[in-house]
């Protein structure tokens, strides 16, 4: 696996801020990903799925997210991004959301508040669980500290907030 | 004065006359003189004792007869006694006496006593209460003083025999004990014997005591090591029958003194024994299982193993059905690998050096642990065999190809055992490298609803197992065209497949399953359990006249498969009393008949339905489609050299582009992938 540290680019990110000093460990964050890659593609969890972008860089991935049946996200399936810093796993990803996605700890830009990838972030969660958290997160939000204040409100409401949901929701585009 | 021969009658100190010649010299003063008179004489006659002992050890060394050194003491003390009467005034040159006459006869005795000696004594051993008088005489001679290393080693000769008497091949019951209490007896009573005349027991003797003690039990631990490890092999092979023996050893072994005797023992025995040509591989195996629990009762800490161990794993690793042998074992059910208390260890974490700081039992490693050394986790059996291998991906590829043969095998039974067995596996190989066989066995709770959906709750003549390709060995399609009621049940099952499942191909491996038959013929109604191939052969005998046909037509009407396949299969039926050998035809027996000669032995040679070399393939394949699956689940749609490219993520891809090409065909002919506009995407589910 040969990634080129200096080719990240990803402009809005943080990568442009970071010490140079963490720049050398990337061939062991690589390794880490990789072996993340590889737990994940054979993890067989239903519903969650992510890929590196491109095969030239193992830092940017994208994942896809299906809501769980029961919750009103059920049938819905969300693209998100994934980028790790170059310090992973000692800081956390940054994900967001690319399908809109009406929910209420998720902002109209798709950023997501969830603890686990703020402030309780520890280096023992893999992308695996981040995906899984998320997905659960979708059918259990967490009001109390909302972005979208409105779908907050809406929460107990489910019929009418599920009519929101369909009506951000873009189903994801397929080539065909 | 003068010491005669044994047999003249000596002159009484007491006699008369002799006192007053006594008193006349003692007045005079010339005691000394006399002593030295009588000294020289005694010198003198010396020449009679000597040949006296020339003469019974003569005898003793053309003979061997331990009554010639009996003889020669008991002599010799005659001549002691009969020259010491001496007049009372001279007592008190006894000492003199004494010294002169101990010094002198010792002195001729020649090297071959101490053997004579020993073996003496030892004959003395059974009846020693019985034998004051001798160890009296023996005292008295100086030969208590002069040998005290042979009455010791008579002690230790006693024990070995004792050692050799009862314990070769006694393995059953544990005897160190025992021979720890017989050997304390003995020495008890010997040595009080023995030292009990030379002094009384005082702070010394119970010293000297406790030093030979302490010898004795060493020597006893060394014997029974030797012996046990000369008897190694079949105490392991006997396992856990010879528990005691081991238990024995352990006892023994508490002193690191035998430890490098014994390990080059083993050593050695497991290069002469197992590690060779001859020895089944499933033998091997059973010794090295009964190695690790017979070791780790002998040596917790396994130094011993780590020692002996290596050349085994090494030798395993080369066999090729050994894996094959362990994961046939693993699964087994009468096979239990698992001793009480012991813990499923996940496989991973077998070659992680491990140091329990908690744990109260903790002991530094022994001093013959090697550099190389390391305290393991203790391991389950399984683990340790698994880990002879560096990869469990050989496990796991015969894992799936057992699997698959077993669930293949089942009829509609509980498939409970298998299930069991995979869940039990994944606790050690842990969830990931078993998503095959999960794969394999949810095919088959498929296959069930499938056929329960489509025929209902009723029996139906037509069973199906419906597999996923990807997920299982590769079983190589023979091109077996299935005639008759066959074919009509075949064709109506794909029909309404296809209405259930509109988005898969169904491809059939014929030469799998079985059919249980019911011929019913003119005067007799056969029932049997058929292959495929039998149960098509039958039923071309059974169309409207047609009951004789050859070989090359019935290869014809089943789709042009193999001869070999043909004929074994008439063999079946000639066996079976069905058909009838005609030279080049055979006939359908409508009426019974007599066998004419013996039946034919029955060619039942199955070819293995799994392509070794493509099986490999598949197995890998299986996880680069997991890879495949995730870029495209997420890239939406991709063309093939992107793909390829992606595959670089995923760990040991070496394929070429060419390959890939023929995986993603056979993936959209089994209705996985389409392809469309240069690219390809998964398939709608």
């Amino acid at each position: 696996m040969h990634t080129n540290p200096t080719s990240l680019r990803e402009p809005n990110s943080k990568s442009a801020q970071e010490p140079a000093s963490s720049r050398p460990a990337a061939g062991s964050v690589t390794k880490r990903l990789g072996n993340e890659l590889m737990g994940l593609m054979m993890s067989g969890s239903p519903g969650i799925s992510a890929f590196p972008k491109t095969d030239a860089n193992l830092f940017d991935w994208v994942g896809t997210i299906e809501g769980v049946a029961g919750t009103v996200y059920d049938n819905l399936k969300y693209k998100i991004s994934i980028h790790f810093p170059s310090n992973y796993p000692f800081v956390a990803p940054v994900i967001r959301f690319e399908t809109p996605c009406y929910h209420p700890n998720v902002d109209l830009h798709g950023n997501i508040c969830l603890d686990i990838l703020k402030d309780k972030w520890s280096a023992v969660y893999s992308v695996t669980t981040i995906l899984l958290s998320l997905q659960s997160l979708l059918g259990e939000p967490n009001n109390d500290s909302p972005l979208n204040t409105e779908a907050a409100d809406l929460w107990n409401n489910q019929e009418e907030f599920k009519e929101q949901v369909l009506r951000h929701y873009q189903p994801i585009a397929t080539d065909d | 004065m003068q010491p005669r021969p044994l047999n003249e009658p000596t002159v009484s100190p007491d006699a008369p006359g002799v006192q007053e010649a006594m008193s006349y010299l003692h007045d005079r003063d010339m005691f000394p003189e006399l002593l030295r008179f009588r000294n020289a004489g005694l010198l003198k006659c010396f020449a009679w004792v000597e040949e006296e002992v020339a003469m019974h050890m003569e005898q003793w060394e053309a003979k061997m007869a331990v009554q010639s050194i009996s003889r020669l003491i008991q002599r010799v003390y005659e001549w002691y006694i009969a020259w010491e009467h001496a007049p009372a005034f001279m007592k008190h040159a006894r000492g003199e006496y004494i010294a002169l006459f101990r010094a002198r006869w010792l002195a001729c005795l020649p090297p071959s006593f101490t053997l004579g000696l020993r073996l003496f004594l030892r004959t003395t051993l059974p009846t020693l209460p019985a034998n004051e008088r001798l160890f009296h005489i023996l005292e008295q001679l100086g030969i208590s003083e002069r040998f005290d290393k042979t009455f010791i080693d008579v002690m230790f000769d006693e024990v070995e025999q004792k050692i050799l008497d009862t314990c070769p091949g006694m393995w059953r019951e544990p005897r160190l004990d025992s021979i720890r209490k017989s050997a304390k007896d003995l020495e008890e009573r010997w040595l009080t014997m023995v030292y009990g005349h030379m002094f009384v027991r005082t702070q010394n003797s119970e010293n000297a005591m406790m030093m030979v003690t302490g010898r004795l039990d060493h020597f006893i631990s060394r014997n029974l090591v030797e012996l046990r490890t000369s008897e190694i092999f079949d105490i392991i092979v006997d396992f856990p029958d010879t528990l005691p023996a081991v238990q024995d050893l352990r006892l023994c072994m508490a002193r690191s003194l035998y430890r490098p005797d014994f390990i080059e023992g083993l050593r050695e025995v497991v290069n002469q024994r197992i590690l060779q040509p001859a020895a089944d591989t499933d033998d091997i195996i059973t010794f090295y299982v009964s190695l690790i629990r017979c070791l780790r009762i002998i040596d917790p800490q396994g130094v011993i193993l780590h020692k002996v161990a290596p050349p085994i794993r090494k030798y395993l690793r080369d066999r090729p059905d050994a894996v094959r042998c362990i994961v046939k074992r693993m699964t087994d059910e009468n096979e239990s690998f698992m001793q009480e208390g012991e813990q499923v260890v996940p496989i991973q974490q077998v070659h992680e050096p491990f140091d329990d700081y908690t744990d109260p039992h903790w002991l530094p490693e022994p001093l013959d642990a090697g550099a190389d050394f390391r305290t393991t986790r203790p391991m389950d059996i399984v683990s340790t065999l698994v880990s002879i291998y560096d990869t469990q991906d050989l496990f796991i590829k015969e894992l799936q190809h057992l699997l698959a043969g077993r669930l293949l095998a089942v009829r509609n039974s509980p498939l409970d055992e298998e299930i069991r067995n995979v869940e039990m596996l994944k606790m050690r190989f842990g969830e990931a490298p078993l998503q095959v066989c999960a794969v394999m066995l949810k095919d088959m709770t498929d296959s069930r609803r499938t056929n329960t959906h489509l025929h209902g709750e009723e029996p139906h003549p037509l069973y199906t197992t419906v597999i996923s390709r990807l997920f299982w060995p590769t079983i190589q399609p023979v091109p077996l065209k299935m005639p008759g009621q066959f074919k009509t049940l075949q064709d109506s099952f794909e029909a309404d497949f296809h209405k259930f499942k509109p988005d898969k191909n169904l491809k059939w491996v014929p030469q799998l399953g079985a059919v249980s038959l019911k011929l019913d013929l003119e005067d007799r109604t056969v029932e049997v359990e058929a292959t495929p191939i039998q149960a098509g052969v039958i039923e071309l005998f059974s169309e409207q006249n047609a009951d004789t046909w050859n070989v090359e037509l019935l290869m014809q009407k089943l789709g042009g498969i193999d001869r070999v396949l043909v004929q074994s299969a008439l063999d079946f039926w000639i066996g079976e009393g069905v058909v009838k050998d005609e030279g080049h035809t055979y006939k359908l027996l409508e009426r019974a008949e007599a066998m004419t000669g013996a039946p034919r032995p029955l060619m039942v040679e199955e070819a293995p339905p799994v392509d070794e070399k493509e099986k490999h393939q598949a197995e890998q394949m299986k996880i680069y489609w997991q890879f495949i699956q995730g870029m495209l689940t997420n890239l939406s749609s991709l063309p093939i050299d992107r793909i390829q490219a992606m595959l670089k993520f995923a760990p040991g891809y070496d394929r070429s582009v060419q390959e890939l090409a023929v995986f993603l065909e056979s993936a959209r002919r089994e209705g996985l992938v389409i392809f469309n506009n240069g690219a390809w995407k998964l398939a709608k589910k």
